[in-house]
């Protein structure tokens, strides 16, 4: 009989480059970097999160708004909270790949409480997108309140009860029921409408939000706010009984005529569409890592269960099945790693535009002071970001980038349904407490191709994007395109 | 079948379909919420139209009818609440596998599981004169948890069938951990450690134990997984043409209109074989085939409706993720589905 080698058990043992061999060929500080973000993830999850996961999915079936504080606390000390914050605003700079990478270490644990944390960075995306607006409002506080041991949440509202699909995309939102609405008034805006199945809504301090200035021509009024969640006006309604991923409380929001004042603003008003594509180019390869991590989570506890069976270790079928479930699972980490790295090269270029480095050469009490900081939030500070955004990338590559995203996230969606299906019929009924957990990753897993659009929609994407070629208006217009677009 | 026993099987299909529509559908989530309550309403109503007694002769109280017919009144209960259905046919199961003293000792109204005993680690039987002391162990045995007794069903005690009360000397009855399909019918592990029980003799009744049973037991898993997926199918239609997204209904996306129509094909699939007797041609080949192409079918119809539904298919609410986790329980009892596979190829002989 052969000896088996080192990396021949749980594939949670596996290094970096084990995971990606397209690193063995790779620059060595990304290999550190994300080598580092991955081990600290990793300690995180098989530590705090696996230990726990059966239970708080037991006690929040029981009472969905039932949320482990001390094990998003615990997440603190691992920086997850700051991960995709830029230095600049004290944060650690990290990008899609970053998160990727961490989201597959935390979904192999645990889902649901992965998604907290993917739910967060999902709530700062529109933030990034947008420019250096808020790195010294929400962005720095988060990372400064996370060094103190204190989690300040985030979470991105853009789901309505009558239009999940058609916010998606804006052909169908102009065919759609969007009955959010924001008003401009003096010094801001009022925000009424109701938002529904929204992670981590229940929990966040601040929540992105999406809503139209004009229900007439919803896709180009579609605009960002930040929103406090402490707002008059502002509630939770019904936190959802869900099939699986319940660490993480999906509640409607309720905004009844909620103020918010004008540098809370995310980006120009109108320019939420595009915002939301390049959201989506950066959290669906997100949602193809927490889909990857629960497929090697199930993969991992029925081969670590086999090393007891080995009757059932000895036979055929088994090996066939455990062999595809490695074989997809490895060609699903790919794809978000291939979605993760077009969408950082593609954003590289702005980030390292003097314009932007200047401004993080900038100290961060200088930057607050009230004439800068009147500057960096006024509407020419907002031209000048878009202008940025139109010099160091095209309508094209965000479509390309975002339909490569799709194609990840559907993928890697699919693969969590089958790999978790096929280790629960591996292990069977007679598997102890492993069945258990099997049967939660498989409920878990049914959640990565309903959200961040469903698989068809993301597959339909991907036909516009790749298949078509198609170039979709992914940037925010330019200054000579916005006439008539005033609120 | 002579005329009056399909009028007697269209009538007793025809109640279960009504009891199900008027008292189970309604409270499906109380059922998969494993409340004793609703259980025990719902089962007294089953009995109260004789779903309890389906295969036993007159003599015993029941209905005298033949296994096709218990598969098809359980096919319309499991669309429903499959737990139930579960839970009915195993009770059916178990009557027609014990002898009939034991059988006519039942009370009315009492409810029993089958224990079908694995091949590996086999029960261990002493037989002294007249009776036998059994020991092992059956894992996963579903609707065993409160029931009033088990028959027991292994290799070892060829044609015989135990059957044992909770009370019985040398047997514990050890709860599972969480299960999260047919949670209507709590499952439990049997401890056997020297239960003392006489050696029952070969039971008259066409069902009978050993092969025959665990045959039914799966033919009925495959009736079982259509009832779900056709429930399935309703709720995933009936919605596709009340949701409006891109301003129309979902069901003129081409999208959603592959996903029915993929589940509506599952759905003719499996009819035939699932209603067709994978029973009553006595064939352990067409049981296990059912039993897989059913079950599977029954995963990707139920993950398919939710997938209709959207969000909202992934919250309990709508009913939609429940017949998921129920369809799934079909795919590995009482076996794994890869395993009825490896058995299934041995049921044929090589051609000549
Ligand atoms: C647990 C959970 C957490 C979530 N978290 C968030 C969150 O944090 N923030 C947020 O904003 N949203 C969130 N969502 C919402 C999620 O993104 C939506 O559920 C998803 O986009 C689908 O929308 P829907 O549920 O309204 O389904 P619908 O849009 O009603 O879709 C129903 C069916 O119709 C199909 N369909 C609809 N339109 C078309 C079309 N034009 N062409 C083809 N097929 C179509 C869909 O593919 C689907 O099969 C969450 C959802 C869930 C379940």
């Amino acid at each position: 009989m052969s000896e088996r080698g080192a990396s021949g058990t749980a594939s949670a043992s596996r290094s970096l480059v084990e995971a990606f061999p397209r690193f063995r060929a790779g620059d060595r500080s990304t290999v550190r970097v994300l080598g580092d973000v991955r081990e600290r993830a990793r300690a995180f999850a098989q530590q705090h999160v696996q230990p726990l996961a059966l239970e708080i999915d037991r006690r929040a079936a029981a009472d969905p708004r039932y949320v482990d504080w001390d094990l998003i606390r615990a997440g603190c000390e691992h920086g997850l909270l700051s991960l995709a914050i830029p230095t600049a605003a004290s944060g650690q700079g990290g990008l899609a790949r970053e998160m990727c990478v961490a989201l597959e270490e935390l979904c192999a644990a645990c889902p649901g409480v992965g998604n907290i944390f993917g739910a967060h960075g999902l709530g700062l995306l529109p933030l990034l997108a947008t420019g250096v607006t808020h790195w010294d409002g929400v962005l720095r506080d988060i990372a400064v309140a996370e060094r103190q041991g204190r989690p300040v949440l985030m979470a991105c509202a853009v789901t309505e009860p009558d239009a999940g699909t058609d916010v998606e995309e804006a052909d169908l939102m102009r065919r759609g029921r969007i009955t959010s609405q924001a008003r401009p008034v003096t010094g801001g805006w009022r925000l009424t409408g109701t938002k529904r199945f929204i992670s981590n809504g229940s929990l966040a301090e601040w929540i992105t939000v999406c809503m139209p200035f004009d229900p007439q021509r919803p896709a180009e009024t579609w605009t960002c706010f930040l929103v406090d969640a402490r707002s008059e006006g502002f509630s939770v309604g019904r936190v959802e009984h869900k099939m699986g991923q319940r660490a993480c409380p999906a509640a409607e929001l309720v905004f009844d005529d909620v103020f918010v004042p004008d540098d809370l603003v995310v980006g120009r008003p109108g320019d939420g569409m595009p915002t939301t594509y390049l959201v989506l180019a950066a959290s669906r390869p997100a949602v193809a890592a927490i889909a990857t991590g629960i497929a090697r989570g199930a993969y991992d506890r029925v081969l670590t269960w086999l090393e007891h069976e080995p009757a059932l270790l000895g036979r055929q079928q088994v090996q066939l099945a455990l062999a595809r479930m490695e074989e997809e699972i490895h060609l699903a980490r790919q794809s978000y790693l291939d979605a993760a790295t077009e969408l950082d090269v593609m954003i590289s270029p702005a980030l390292r535009h003097p314009l932007v480095r200047a401004m993080g050469l900038v100290p961060p009490a200088a930057r607050r002071v009230p004439r800068v900081r009147r500057w960096i939030t006024s509407p020419r500070s907002g031209q000048a970001t878009v202008a940025l955004l139109h010099r160091t990338m095209t309508n094209r590559a965000v479509t390309r980038s975002l339909a490569l995203s799709s194609l990840a996230k559907a993928h890697a969606a699919d693969v969590a349904m089958s790999v978790t299906g096929l280790a629960l019929e591996l292990a069977g009924l007679d598997s102890g407490d492993i069945r258990a957990e099997l049967e939660k990753l498989w409920r878990d897993a049914k959640l990565t191709q309903i959200y961040e659009g469903t698989n068809q929609l993301n597959r339909l994407t991907v036909y516009r994007g790749l298949s078509r070629g198609e170039t979709m208006q992914a940037l925010p217009p330019s200054r000579r395109d916005l006439v008539g677009r005033q609120p | 079948m002579s005329a009056t026993t399909t009028d007697l099987h269209d009538e007793m299909v025809g109640a279960v379909r009504d009891l199900t529509r008027r008292e189970v559908t309604p409270c499906a989530a109380a059922l998969d919420a494993s409340d004793r309550e609703t259980f025990a309403h719902c089962w007294a109503s089953a009995c109260a139209i004789g779903l309890d007694r389906v295969l036993l002769n007159d003599k015993l109280g029941g209905a005298g009818l033949g296994p096709a017919e218990l598969l098809a009144m359980v096919e319309e209960m499991a669309a429903g609440d499959a737990g139930l259905a579960i839970a009915v046919l195993l009770h059916n199961v178990a009557l027609a596998a014990l002898p009939a003293e034991a059988v006519a000792a039942v009370a009315d109204g009492e409810r029993w599981s089958v224990a079908l005993a694995p091949q590996a680690p086999p029960l261990a039987l002493g037989v002294m004169t007249g009776s036998a002391r059994v020991s092992g162990r059956i894992p996963f045995v579903p609707g065993a948890l409160g029931a009033d007794g088990v028959a027991i069903l292994a290799p070892c005690l060829g044609s015989a069938a135990l059957g044992l009360r909770p009370t019985a000397p040398g047997l514990t009855i050890q709860p599972n951990p969480s299960q999260m399909g047919w949670r209507a019918a709590p499952a439990a592990t049997l401890v056997l450690d020297g239960v003392d029980n006489a050696v029952a003799t070969p039971v008259p009744h066409p069902v009978g134990p050993g092969a025959e049973t665990t045959r039914l037991v799966r033919a009925g898993v495959a009736v079982v997984a259509r009832g779900i997926a056709r429930r399935a199918w309703e709720l995933a239609l009936d919605y596709a043409h009340s949701r409006h997204q891109g301003g129309v209904p979902i069901i003129e996306h081409g999208a959603v209109r592959d996903l029915l129509a993929g589940m509506a094909a599952h759905l003719e699939g499996v009819g035939p074989v699932a209603m067709s007797g994978a029973w009553l041609a006595g064939d352990d080949g067409r049981a296990l085939a059912a039993k897989v192409l059913a079950s599977d079918a029954a995963v990707a119809v139920t993950s398919d409706a939710v997938q209709v539904f959207g969000g909202a298919g992934y919250m309990c609410e709508t009913g939609v993720e429940k017949l998921m986790r129920d369809a799934m329980y079909c795919r590995l009892y009482p076996e794994p589905n890869w395993l009825a596979r490896d058995q299934l190829v041995g049921c044929f002989e090589r051609p000549r």
